[in-house]
């Protein structure tokens, strides 16, 4: 957006010596200190009667600058300043750290800490740590991204990272509703509203992966049902409101789709990697309550049983995302008297045995093939025909549409496709022996990559018919 | 602009990615596998690009803010190494104040808080990649490799947001032994990187002419037998399915220069089959261009009646490679260290030109110059004279020893320093390594001095124990004589009493023989006296035998000169030591006409005889012995009968 004018200025105002934290704004020939943010410059434009002011060799005017286009050009910010404070703050009321964090700063601080490295580095960790895991991975993404876009004056990764934590944390926020609204239908049969069964049908047979806009579409979907058939809401904390057609959350979501097709169609310019920061800002605030839940990827379950003794599983899980000592995936084990489903990906608050269990829409395909570290992925579309259904790599943002991935296939992206063959094998032995299988590790692999197709199957019945 | 496609004997890098071919199926394998584990082992044989890899084909895979990639190259010290990197990517940038954060349990020291500088200076997870990991083991102290086993033990203890590669040379995988038992995870994940086969040479070529902005293409409809024939001139005559691709590189390169004739690789060039006609295989390509690149520099070194001599080129490259031919990274002052005989000018002007033809690589970061292959290190040690391996060797032989931690250091031998002073003067060795030998020196001193002192103690002491030998031989001789002379006179005395005694023997012998002769005698007809077993079998015989059987009855009669009558004398023969068993002897005549018919004889001496005088005799008399112990022998004598035989 390009808000420089070509008009003359009715009142000398240059701005000169931009600091992160101040700038100096001379004023008919007087300097003036301010601080550099929009606020306090057009609170002075105000106090002089000026409405243009001059920076570098731009005139702007003050009633149209925008703050993205203030941070880039005239206060010459990094990025991350505005979305460190306000989801430090907006984490503040879930998060005790965060919270005593904000008090304890100096008070002189307070005003502009954000600017200060002391301060965002760790408010930036409490950010990573706080939001629940996925969510908390794509904003480490989204901060260090930040950090080399204004290193290397380029700003599409921030772009980029920006809008990908956005798609992956409705994403989230609907596959949570799917999952729930799952285990309800189990217990509980009713009709849905044709409307609402061709938004879920385009979930499940989506060909391509569904924007941002088609999320919110899905996630008001959902949250109508739950509305219609009183079911509680998978997060207690969800206030619907934020769907409500002007909201500040459906807006954000709104420019941020607008700027994917900008980032798409090659238009963006500096000052729209601001812009996305402010969006994702705005999105994730209202999402705050996210820094109460946590998840985790369960990797194995085995069990203990001593002669007459009573039966101990043994849980092997990962905690999923960036714990508080900045460790990604730290691994768990734990004695319970409960077992659990092997494979499940939980988004709990205290107690994951009592979280929901996201399988098969968010999945650790290293679980399942019995590799190390931790792979999560997230569904994102199904090639019906070729029984495949299509994951992403939440670790592996998807570059823009640009880059040909015909040789070596798009690295964010992960394709479970169902294996009848090796299927048969499992059904057609009466006594499941399944030695040859397992002795056989690609075998074994597609069995359990099989599971997923499966179970997406068995939703997807669930839910729509 | 177009770009040159090929990369000549430097490996690429993270801008390379646009003609970086024919790998995209180990880039895939090695993407994955490292999403899968935190330690990930990189091997394959020298020249099969791992490093390329790496640096091209992994980082083509991640962004900017997905990775935090940490290139560490041993240099001298792979720990000093390791260090610098984590502190120069902002590892110090840190305070105590920023490491205090709620929630935090973790207390940091050392590397462990270097990462987490480098990690909250920019939020990405770090990737530590060892690249040409082999040199810790080519180059590296003992001491060193455990420093860093337990760097790696502490980096993933301290449960950071790192992931860690390691890039080796296959035939250094068994070194690992001791690091993959402190750490096991290291060979779980493993990928070998394989040579270049026919197909991926295909693909590099198609690649190339696939790029847009290439500025070198292959001819269309000869990709194929080009393809065909860089392999089979790459390969040789070795029976391979593989080749490497720094030889590939190479050869493409020089293909380029023999088409254009463009050293400074600007112009456009079609590659044609008959270009490549005009080249030899790889070995001419590779020999020809170092040879030609040293007398090149040989030659432009050379000004004015200073004449640079190609010897004088190969012996400053010399240094750049190990004994074996691998390559080793050094600074130029090390460099002119090793080389004290040559002006420090000429030197460094020589490095530059290696950098400037592209033999040498400079790596800013470390100050350390380079070979730019393996390739190149092993024809640069062909070349070395003996000379020049012996200082080698020697050189070798100081490191090892003097890189060992003073108190597990050992001395060199004496062996060994006869060995090594006479080549101490052609390099610089440094004051620890010159004092380790002066020790070495002193302490074989010291030692020849205390094993001189033992062998005079020792020489004393043989010397006394010697006299000591002698007088205890001088004595026990003359004890021996004094013995011999006594054992001597001894001997003479019991031969003499042995002959006095044998003499004695034979006189008692005599006389008893005589005695027996005398006992025997008289008894009349038993045996002959002169035979002396027979007296002694018949003196035996009467000894045991039965008294009765023993007694002969004996008579005689003499006439009486004169007279017609006669003497006639009665006895018994028995003898004599057996005559006290008898009492007496009676005698009694059978016939009438004597006055007394009873005699009884009573002395032993005279064989219990009677006698009388008279006419006649009765010719049959009976006579009684009577014993000692009151038994009675009776024997009829015929003393007519008796008396007429006489």
């Amino acid at each position: 957006m390009d808000t420089s004018t070509g008009t003359s200025v009715n009142s000398d105002v240059v701005i000169q010596n931009v600091t992160a934290e101040g700038m100096q704004v001379q004023v008919n020939g007087e300097i003036k200190e301010i601080k550099n943010n929009l606020a306090e410059l057009k609170s002075l434009l105000q106090q002089v009667s000026a409405e243009n002011f001059k920076s570098g060799d731009k005139i702007y005017n003050i009633g149209t600058i925008t703050n993205a286009v203030f941070s880039a050009e005239i206060g010459k910010k990094t990025f991350n300043m505005y979305l460190c404070r306000k989801l430090t703050e907006a984490l503040g009321a879930y998060n005790a750290d965060a919270s005593d964090f904000l008090k304890n700063m100096r008070e002189a601080d307070k005003g502009d800490w954000e600017t200060q490295v002391r301060y965002t580095r760790k408010a930036n960790r409490y950010i990573i740590s706080g939001y629940v895991g996925v969510v908390g991975m794509l904003l480490q993404k989204v901060i260090s991204s930040g950090i080399d876009a204004f290193n290397s004056n380029n700003a599409k990764d921030y772009i980029e990272t920006c809008i990908a934590t956005t798609t992956r944390t409705l994403q989230l926020l609907c596959f949570t509703f799917i999952s729930k609204l799952w285990d309800h239908k189990k217990d509980n049969n009713f009709e849905s509203s044709r409307d609402s069964i061709n938004v879920l049908d385009n979930f499940f047979n989506a060909e391509i992966e569904l924007n941002i806009l088609d999320y919110v579409e899905l996630l008001e979907t959902l949250v109508t049902i739950f509305d219609a058939q009183k079911i509680s809401y998978p997060f207690s904390e969800f206030n619907n409101s934020c769907l409500q057609l002007n909201s500040s959350f459906k807006k954000s979501c709104k420019n941020l789709e607008l700027i994917k097709s900008k980032l798409d169609a090659g238009q963006i310019v500096y000052a729209t990697a601001f812009e996305a920061e402010t969006e994702l800002t705005e999105f994730l605030s209202v999402l705050s309550f996210l820094a109460k839940y946590k998840m985790v990827s369960v990797k194995d379950i085995t069990y203990n049983i001593i002669r007459n003794g009573e039966v101990q599983y043994i849980h092997s899980y990962t905690f999923l995302g960036v714990d508080s000592d900045d460790k990604l995936f730290s691994s768990k084990f734990k004695y319970d008297s409960r077992p659990i489903c092997n494979d499940a990906v939980f988004i709990y608050k205290d107690n994951y045995l009592e979280g929901m269990n996201l399988f098969p829409f968010i999945v650790d395909v290293n679980a399942l093939t019995n590799e190390m570290e931790v792979k999560i992925c997230f569904y994102t579309y199904f090639e019906e025909r070729k029984k495949k259904l299509i994951y992403s790599d939440i670790n592996k943002i998807a570059s823009d549409k640009n880059v040909d991935y015909k040789d070596i296939g798009d690295p964010s992206q992960v394709a479970i496709q169902f294996n009848s063959e090796v299927d048969k094998h499992l059904e057609s032995d009466p006594d499941h022996d399944i030695t040859l299988l397992v002795t056989d590790t690609e075998k074994f692999r597609t069995l359990q990559l099989n599971v997923v197709y499966k179970i997406f199957q068995l939703a997807y019945r669930a839910i729509l018919e | 602009m177009k770009k040159y496609p090929f990369k000549f004997l430097d490996s690429y890098n993270q801008h390379d990615t646009d003609i970086f071919f024919g790998r995209d199926e180990e880039v895939a394998a090695l993407y994955e596998m490292i999403s899968q584990t935190s330690i990930l082992l990189v091997y394959g044989a020298s020249g099969t690009g791992k490093t390329s890899i790496i640096q091209c084909g992994l980082a083509g895979r991640f962004k900017s803010y997905e990775w935090m990639p940490l290139m560490v190259r041993r240099g001298s010290n792979i720990n000093a190494s390791l260090e610098k990197q984590l502190t120069e990517a902002g590892g110090n940038e840190i305070d105590d104040d920023d490491l205090l954060i709620k929630g935090s349990n973790r207390k940091l020291s050392g590397l462990g808080r270097l990462i987490k500088g480098v990690y909250i200076n920019n939020f990405k997870p770090i990737y530590l990649i060892f690249d040409q990991f082999e040199e810790l083991y080519v180059l590296g102290t003992k001491e060193e490799q455990q420093i860093f086993i337990e760097s790696i033990k502490q980096i993933l203890n301290a449960a950071q947001p790192v992931k860690i590669i390691f890039s080796i040379r296959e035939e250094y995988l068994g070194h690992l032994y001791e690091f993959e038992k402190a750490v096991p995870q290291l060979l779980r994940k493993k990928l070998r990187i394989e040579p270049m086969t026919l197909d991926k040479v295909r693909d590099v070529i198609q690649g190339i002419n696939n790029f847009k902005d290439s500025s070198v293409t292959i001819k269309a409809d000869e990709v194929d037998i080009i393809t065909q024939e860089i392999f089979e001139k790459i390969k040789g005559k070795k029976k391979t399915l593989t080749i490497q691709l720094p030889y590939l590189q190479v050869f493409l390169d020089k293909l380029y220069v023999e088409t254009t004739g463009d050293e400074s690789r600007q112009a456009d060039a079609v590659i044609t089959t008959d270009i490549l006609k005009r080249i030899g295989d790889i070995g001419d390509v590779l020999r020809n261009f170092l040879e030609e690149q040293v007398k090149k520099i040989s030659e432009k070194l050379s000004a004015g009646n200073t004449v640079v001599a190609t010897e004088t080129i190969w012996k400053i490259l010399s240094p750049f490679c190990t004994l074996e031919g691998t390559k080793v990274p050094i600074a130029k002052k090390e460099l002119s260290e090793r080389l004290p005989i040559l002006d420090i000018s000429l030197i460094n002007a020589a490095v530059d030109n290696f950098v400037n033809s592209r033999i040498v690589n400079f790596a800013e970061n470390e100050n350390l110059y380079e070979l730019a292959h393996d390739s190149l290190a092993l024809r640069i040690a062909a070349k070395r004279s003996d000379e020049e391996i012996a200082v080698l060797e020697v050189r070798r032989l100081i490191n090892s020893q003097v890189s060992v931690k003073a108190a597990a250091r050992e001395f060199f031998t004496e062996k060994q320093l006869l060995f090594i002073e006479p080549y101490l003067d052609k390099f610089k060795i440094s004051e620890e390594e010159q004092d380790w030998i002066t020790q070495s020196r002193t302490n074989i001193d010291q030692q020849k001095k205390v094993i001189q002192l033992e062998a005079d103690k020792n020489r004393q002491e043989k010397s006394r124990r010697k006299k000591r030998q002698v007088a205890t031989v001088v004595i026990f001789l003359i004890t021996l004589l004094i013995f011999m002379v006594f054992y001597s006179y001894n001997s003479r005395q019991k031969e003499r009493k042995a002959v006095v005694a044998q003499e004695r023997s034979v006189v008692a012998e005599q006389k008893t023989k005589e005695l027996l002769q005398l006992v025997v005698n008289g008894r009349e007809g038993t045996v002959d006296s002169t035979d002396y077993n027979a007296v002694v079998s018949l003196l035996r015989r009467q000894q045991n035998y039965p008294l009765d059987s023993l007694i002969v009855p004996r008579a005689i009669s003499l006439p009486i000169s004169g007279s017609k009558n006669y003497d006639f004398l009665v006895w018994i023969d028995v003898p004599s030591f057996r005559r006290d068993e008898i009492r007496q002897v009676v005698y009694k005549w059978t016939c009438s006409g004597f006055a007394d018919s009873v005699h009884i004889g009573r002395e032993p001496s005279l064989g219990f005889a009677f006698g009388y005088r008279g006419w006649g005799y009765c010719p049959q008399i009976l006579i009684d012995v009577e014993l000692s112990n009151g038994k009675v022998y009776k024997i009829d004598f015929d003393l007519g009968g008796y008396l007429e035989k006489r």
